[in-house]
Formats: C-alpha cells, structure tokens, sequence
C-alpha cells in the first residue's frame, strides 16, 4: 500500500510537470500515447497459458462419493499456499438426484495450512460434485489464487483412484457478482470449456467399465439437458504402413444425445449405452471401440434450445476407469485402473450461483482440527 | 521561462512520438504471420445482461479447426503441440503387474500430424544415462493412438515427450494434441494421469526453430520461452501425502521428469530441488534433496521419514539450478480401510518471484520414412 501510494504520488507529479509546462497541449497527447500503449500491451498481451495445474480462486471437483461403506468412499484435501494470508474457503455440494439442493459449509485455512475431509463425515450417503471458493468474512467471492487441493475416490464399482481439482482463477471483481456469490466464468473467473473431451477409453469388450462425474452450469441452477456427440478412432494398423503413408481410415464417428439430468451426473457412462441416433443403432459400444482399441469422446453442449431449458456449459468432468483384471492374483495386460479429469477446448461463459451468506460460523481453528458446520439452504 | 516551455513541449512530443511508434511497431509485430498471437487469454467479458447462449463466446466449431493460438488462460488439460508423459514403466516378464498404456489423440478434424516420441531411460545408474528413444507415429485427423510401453521400451523406466512436426521431421505448431496414460508398477501403484501439453505460439503449422529439413538442418531446438512454446515453472507443489502411520499402509511417492537436454544424445542429468515439507499445523522443515538428474522417482522409504506422523502434508519443491521438470505425485494402499486409496495425479506447478524457466530441447531432425 505504501509503494503504491508513493508511485500514485510521483505520478502526479510528473503529470503536473507536464501540463503545467506544455500549456495544456500535452494534456490531449499524453492521453493519446497512454491509451496507444495500454493498446498495444492488451493485443502483444502476455497470455498466461499453463501446462502445469496452478494455484487459484475456486476449485471444482467433479465427482465424490461418500457412505458408511468401505468401497464407496471420498476424501478431499485443500491447501493454502499462501505465506501471509489466511483464507475462507466456502464449500458447496452438489448432490444428484436432489433437484440442484444445494449444501454448503465454510472453513478457514491459515497461511501454509492443509486439511483433508473425508466427505462421510460431513456429508454421508451422497455422489455429486463439489465447488471450493475463496471468499472473505463477509461471503463475497475474492481474489485469492493460491489455493489447490486432491480428491481420493472409490466407488462401489470398483473405482479407486485420484484427481486434481479444475482450477479457475480470478480475473477480475464485479461487486454485483462477488457479493452475491454469484460465479462467471469468463467474466470475473477463467471460463468453462466449451467442449470436454474424455481420452483414452477403453473396449468394453475387455472388461473395462467407465464412469464419469460432470459438472453442469445452469443459469439459474435448474434442470438441464447437455448432450454430447461420440466419437470413436480405431487404431488402425498405421504402423506398418508407414512407408506409404498411409493413414488409417477408420475413424468413423458416432454421435447421439444423452441426458445428464439435472446439475450433476455420477453414472456409468456408456458401459451398454444404445442410445445412438438413427443409422447407427447396430453399434453398441463394445462394437464401434472393439477388443484391445481406444476411442474418444466430446462431450458438447446440447444447442437445441426448443425444450426451453437453460441449460449451461459443463465446467468440466472426471473420467473414471475400472477394470476387473487390472488387479488381483493374476493381472491381465493391458487392464488398467485410474481416475483423472477430462481434457478441455475452447472458451465459453457460464454462471453458478452459490450461497454468499456471511462467514459467521466457520471453524477458525488452525491446528489443523477444524469440524466445520453444515447448514443447509 | 517561454524558452523553456518551448522546450519541453518538444522534448514531451519526441517522447509522444517514440510510445506512439513502439505502440503501432508492438501491433504490426503481433499481426505479423510469424508472431500472431490472436484470440489469446478468456474470451471477451460479458455485461450484465449478458446472454448465455451458445453464441456468446467465440466461434469454435468442435468439427472444424480450433482457432490458432487460442490459449485458455491458465487452465491445465487443453490440446498442445509437445506433450509430457512424466512416468511410464513396464516389465516384460510381467506385464499384467508393471506395464504403461500411452494414449495421444489429434482432436484436429481436419489435418494430420506426424508425433515423434522420445522416451528418456531414466534407469538408475550412477550417473543416470538418460539416453534416448524414439518412435514416430503419424495421426490421422481425428485419430487416437494408444501403446503399450512393454510393446516397444520394454523393462525400462523413465518418461516421454511427444513432439508435433511435419513430414520432413521439423517440429511444428500444431496445439491439437491431447494425451493420458494409464500405469501399474511393482510397488503397487496404479492410476492414470493426462500427459502435461505444451503449447506452440506461432501460427498454426510453422516450423519451430527456422527448421527446414534434414539436409540443412540436422537437429532443431525446441525453446520453452514464452515465445517458442510455453514456460516451465521454477516451482512444483504436491498437495496431499500422508505418512504411513497418518494413514495405515499409505506409501507415497513423487517423480520427477527434466525439460532439458538433448532427445538425440541425452536429456540434462543434472537437476536439483530443494524442499519445503508443510503440515497441518503449518509447521515446515526443509529438505536438501540430492541431485535429481533428468528422471526421480522418490519412492515411499525416501519420502515416508519426511512427512509427519499425523495428518497430511504438502510438499513445495524448488528449482535451484535452472533445470525446469514435470512430476506427478502418487500413493498406494494395499489395506482394507476406509481411507486406503490409490492413485497419482500431476504436481501443480508455480511460477514465483523470478518468473518462469526458460528451456530448451535439442531434437533430431529426420522424415518419417528414416524412423
């Protein structure tokens, strides 16, 4: 604050300087080159894209699962990376098959603090998603990149796995926003993809089973219908062809609608999925990824507005993978087992609104043994 | 004193003129071919009536091209031009326990791509060798491709870079790659994690490094310097590892992958991080590390004795020479209780006060018929 004050004050100064001695003429110049520079700096802009999960603001997690049961079980850790600072940290959960109810809890975490929570404690008997926000005493959203976190789940299929949370960060304050606890991504946080690709998917012909935690934004939280198109691409035999060149023709694609009912899906995905549009209904899954290949999907948002839905983008989604023969006496190759977020493209706006109650009852505690409240709204 | 007026008014329109200038040079350099730079950051901001429709955000049609150079801002996970494959190992003589299934797709629905991979032995000798393989694979518009590491580098440890190039075997932009790999390894650890994508910011399809071909340019330089491809960060942080006595029968384990060095002759094999190990009560200790080399992987007898004994800790690891790397965290539990998981995700990365790490890669140059 200091600092700032000072440089504010040389400014002047020096504004002073040159409108005192330039008889005002410089006035209308100096405007000019500032708003050309400020120009330029916006379009050469520094794009700060990462490779690498950063600290930020909000934290989603996709998929958690929570019961009495020892396979069926979910626990979340969160650290604040900041030094100085300490941090509210305002959880909302989102649970399926609760027509968008959502619940919430708020912790504090100190400078350099981590915690976990292992999610039957707080929130038994529930499967959905689970928004991480930074907020302050007063429950307005802040500016507060530093926070990062893990969750760990299993499922009662057989899931056993971990992921990052997606990080969005801060970009910039809008009090009609932040204080309302409402999130806009793309506005004041980083935006939402516009497609979410799941990698990697393995036949259903060998065993594997897929599941998949999505994340919808709805405007205002309320049913809605994303869809999302398939698309399959066959190994093919490329390699040794290589000498001529010739690439492998097989990637044909599918697409079809699903409905992920509602503000968050925690299903099976595609494990004997028929649901395939008219000329491909003869492919079931196992047929169009066959034994021993890969496939990939996009996962887009559904732009067929006649079912007069708000339907929003997805914020993104975990992809979870079990296979029988990955583990146990005798492990088969290529069966494996493991749990990630899916990949992103494009940028999209979208907004979730969640509680800004103020920060009253939130555990302070920070050795480490904070027992956070659950109020329900 | 009009004198004097008269003269800062002509030193002040001289320093006009000179911002004006780098101003309309800064905007001709970024609409140059060579450097364009468009659509970068998030997309515009919305007003308050903002309609949330389809058409609001820029055009992108998931069956055409992405828009050249259209970076998500800060968002890990989203389509690149080298991707990093930070862990793969596999065992011939067993591949049902210890093997590595590497999966890449070119998400482009309208051009193809030849990918170079090069698979850095990150076997522990004394010193690492960090020699190199490689393997080319051309991607169809669409394709997928998945291998399974026992197929071709078989019995050895160690980590990948895939490389986006042209027919003739230059590296190119081509920011539409996305890749994961699934892994299970003696310890017992199993999970899966997305490959960390590298983005190019020339334009769509030029040559990194002025590569032309083999005749003329036997080896090109892949530079991650903001201008080339993206940074590295000079900082990685694990977020949750707990102890074995915190967590009964938790094994935890980090490794480290190295973004320098040579992918013909070998990867820079002396890389070096210091450690500063939180716990919950944020209390901290820090660690002096030996040298890491191009690959680490500190396995749980290394790592368990850092951690505290209760609750879980996080682990802030520094650069302190320069070599920038990748890593993932994992952790394994054999046991039967509620809170025994396994899994591995990548380590976040920071760039602190100092700034991000440039680095560089030489590769060799080659067409796709000399693979």
């Amino acid at each position: 604050m200091k600092i700032k004050k000072i440089i504010s004050k040389n400014t002047d100064e020096f504004s002073n300087f040159i409108f005192r001695n330039s008889g005002g003429k410089m006035k209308t110049l100096l405007k000019i080159s500032i708003f050309a520079i400020a120009f330029a700096l916006a379009i050469t802009g520094i794009a700060s894209a990462s490779p690498y999960s950063e600290p930020a603001s909000l934290l989603v997690f996709p998929a958690f699962t929570s019961s009495t049961q020892v396979d069926d079980y979910s626990m979340l850790t969160i650290v604040n990376t900041n030094t100085n600072n300490l941090v509210y940290v305002r959880f909302v959960l989102m649970p399926t098959g609760e027509d968008c109810k959502e619940y919430n809890f708020d912790i504090a975490l100190t400078p350099n603090q981590i915690t976990y929570f292992e999610l039957e404690y707080i929130f038994p008997d529930k499967q959905g998603w689970i928004i991480a926000a930074a907020v302050d005493e007063d429950g307005s959203l802040i500016d507060f990149d530093y926070l990062i976190g893990e969750m760990r789940i299993k499922t009662s299929q057989g899931v056993n796995g971990t992921y990052n949370p997606i990080p969005f960060k801060k970009i910039s304050s809008n009090e009609n926003y932040d204080a309302n606890g409402i999130i806009m991504f793309g506005e004041t946080y980083t935006s939402v993809p516009k497609t979410i690709i799941e990698d990697n998917i393995p036949s259903t012909a060998d065993g594997n089973q897929y599941f998949a935690g999505y994340v919808t934004s709805e405007d205002p939280l309320a049913q809605g219908l994303p869809a999302y198109n398939f698309y399959s691409f066959e190994n093919g035999n490329v390699f040794t062809e290589l000498e001529n060149y010739a690439w492998d023709d097989a990637e044909m694609s599918f697409s079809f609608t699903k409905d992920f009912e509602g503000c968050a899906y925690f299903d099976n995905l595609l494990y004997d999925e028929p649901n395939l549009l008219t000329g491909f209904n003869a492919h079931y899954i196992n047929t169009i990824i066959p034994s021993g290949r890969t496939g990939w999907i996009e996962f887009n948002k559904n732009p067929d507005t006649t079912l007069g839905l708000t339907a929003g983008y997805g914020v993104g989604a975990v992809k979870m993978l079990y296979n029988p023969n990955a583990l146990g006496g005798q492990p088969t190759a290529n069966a494996f087992n493991g749990v990630a977020t899916m990949h992103r493209t494009g940028e999209a706006a979208a907004k979730i609104q969640i509680s800004n109650k103020p920060v009253a009852d939130a555990c302070v505690e920070d050795n480490g043994n904070c027992i956070p409240y659950i109020p329900q709204y | 004193m009009a004198k004097q007026k008269e003269v800062n008014s002509k030193r002040l329109l001289a320093l006009t003129a000179v911002l004006v200038i780098f101003a309309a040079a800064a905007i001709l350099i970024v609409n140059s071919d060579e450097n364009l730079i468009s659509g970068f950051a998030v997309s515009e901001p919305a007003s308050e009536n903002q309609d949330y429709s389809p058409e609001y955000s820029p055009d992108y049609d998931p069956n055409s091209n992405i828009q050249a150079g259209m970076f998500d801002n800060s968002i890990p996970n989203t389509p690149a031009s080298i991707l990093v494959y930070p862990y793969y190992t596999s065992d011939a003589s067993n591949i049902g326990a210890k093997d590595t299934r590497i999966s890449i797709t070119n998400i482009n629905k309208n051009e193809a791509v030849i990918v170079h991979f090069f698979f850095v032995n990150g076997a522990e000798n004394s010193p690492r060798t960090c020699t190199v393989t490689d393997l080319k694979q051309p991607l169809t518009p669409g394709q997928t491709y998945s291998i399974l590491v026992s197929d071709f580098d078989s019995g050895e440890t160690g980590y990948i870079i895939a490389v986006a190039e042209d027919d003739l075997g230059c590296p190119i932009s081509f920011n539409y790659l996305i890749g994961s790999a699934n892994f299970k390894n003696s310890q017992g650890s199993q999970g899966e994690y997305n490959a960390f994508g590298f983005k190019s910011y020339l334009t769509q399809g030029t040559t990194h490094d002025n590569c032309v071909d083999n005749s003329i340019t036997p080896t090109a330089n892949l530079t991650f310097n903001g201008v080339e491809y993206e940074q590295a960060p000079n900082m990685l942080y694990a977020p949750g590892l707990f102890n074995s006595s915190s967590i009964s029968g938790e094994n935890s384990q980090i490794v480290f992958a190295a973004l320098k060095g040579s992918l013909l002759t070998g990867m820079d094999n002396s890389a070096t991080y210091s450690a500063l190990i939180y716990d919950q009560n944020e209390q901290v200790r820090s660690q002096s590390l030996p040298v890491w080399g191009c690959f680490e992987s500190v396995a749980q007898t290394t790592l368990n004795p850092l951690l505290p004994t209760t609750g879980p800790a996080w682990i802030k690891l520094t650069a302190a020479n320069n070599v920038p790397g990748v890593g993932l965290y994992m952790h394994y539990n054999s046991g039967t209780n509620t809170n025994a998981f396994t899994g591995a995700d990548q380590l976040y990365g920071v760039c602190t006060t100092g700034g991000c790490i440039n680095t560089s890669m030489t590769m060799p140059v080659f067409p796709l018929t000399g693979n």
